[in-house]
């Protein structure tokens, strides 16, 4: 996966909402990453650390929360974890159906503000 | 008299620091993906629609994802009618290999691009006459890591590997393993001049996905290509 492509998709989606509540900048980004998305972690931290730079985001800290997989037996309702959730159910053969591990997605961030603002 | 503003100075001040805001916490739950998976869902719901079975099919440069595809049609098995979008970089050499067949296929040139994505197959829905009850094979431009995150609206990835890509291939590109629903290994006829072992290369595949079904073929000879094909015909009727 293009670490660096996801990342300005990430920038671009805090920069707009960082904009659009008039924020002077942003000092943590917060991602929530399945278990099972294919990215690269340490990629996602360098190219953040390159991409941000000259935006809002720059200095930014980033934290990343890992997803654990968990699939769910249509059949019987049995939930399982790991590479298991992407298997079929052990007691009915059906295949799982997986309910989180692959998400992609910016949780939170943190902007700062200017004092006068935040007082209103 | 200052210059910008036109107000008398009135003597030196000194100014330290710089203002200071507070921090705010924002939720977002935004998917980086959205972009692609919202037209990947339209394509889906689109393909529903006309009842079309796409396939994804996702392999390395050379596993013969084109020449599987020749080795279906010649194999004049398929009951669902077959049309096919090709994905490289340059060139329409393999929709032009597919038409040559009398099938209708449709070239994506992605240019610098490795993967096919939902909005390049979007506009080949467009630009295609697909009919009711229609297979529709996608075959991703040759890569086996960045095809697997794109969900073009595909209802099953079919991921094709080949014996002289080595045994141990399914451990070291998992993510292609772990998103397939279906596992075909090409060229085994090349197995007499190779180190390949077979039932390594399946327990490899199984440490991953205990259940996924592999099918062995050869595009070149045909064997293995009516299971294949049985395959998919049980897929469009479960469609």
């Amino acid at each position: 996966m293009h670490e660096l492509a996801l990342i300005q998709g990430i920038i671009k989606i805090c920069r707009e909402k960082a904009k659009a509540e008039q924020a002077l900048s942003i000092k943590s980004i917060t991602l929530e990453i399945g278990e099972f998305a294919g990215v690269s972690l340490p990629s996602l931290e360098f190219g953040f650390e390159v991409a941000s730079r000259g935006t809002m985001a720059q200095n930014a800290s980033l934290g990343i929360e890992e997803i654990p997989a968990q699939g769910e037996c249509p059949t019987c309702g049995a939930t399982y974890q790991g590479l298991a959730a992407l298997d079929i159910c052990p007691q009915c053969q059906t295949p799982l159906t997986l309910l989180q591990g692959r998400e992609l997605r910016v949780k939170s961030m943190e902007i700062e503000e200017c004092a006068k603002t935040a007082a209103v | 008299m200052c210059q910008d503003c036109g107000c008398i100075e009135t003597g030196q001040i000194k100014i330290e620091g710089k203002a200071q805001g507070s921090t705010r916490e924002i939720s977002l739950k935004a998917d980086i993906l959205a972009e692609n998976d919202s037209l990947a869902t339209h394509n889906r719901e689109h393909l529903k629609k006309k009842d079309v079975l796409a396939l994804n099919w996702i392999g390395a440069p050379g596993a013969g994802k084109t020449a599987v595809i020749e080795a279906l049609i010649n194999q004049q098995n398929l009951k669902r009618p077959l049309k096919v979008i090709e994905g490289d970089q340059e060139t329409a050499q393999d929709a032009e290999r597919i038409r040559r067949l009398g099938i209708p296929a449709l070239q994506i040139n992605t240019g610098s691009a490795c993967h096919l994505d939902a909005k390049m197959v979007h506009q080949a829905f467009h630009q295609m006459d697909l009919t009711l009850g229609d297979l529709l094979v996608i075959e991703n431009v040759g890569n086996m890591v960045c095809p697997t995150s794109f969900d073009l609206g595909e209802e099953a990835k079919v991921a094709i590997f080949s014996t002289p890509e080595g045994d141990d291939k399914p451990l070291k590109y998992p993510d292609l393993v772990l998103c397939a629903d279906l596992l075909v290994l090409n060229k085994i006829d090349l197995l007499p001049y190779l180190d390949f072992d077979l039932a390594a290369f399946s327990s490899y595949v199984r440490q991953l996905r205990p259940h996924l079904p592999i099918i062995s073929v050869s595009a070149k000879t045909g064997e293995g290509i009516d299971e294949f094909c049985t395959w998919i015909n049980q897929a469009g009727a479960k469609a």
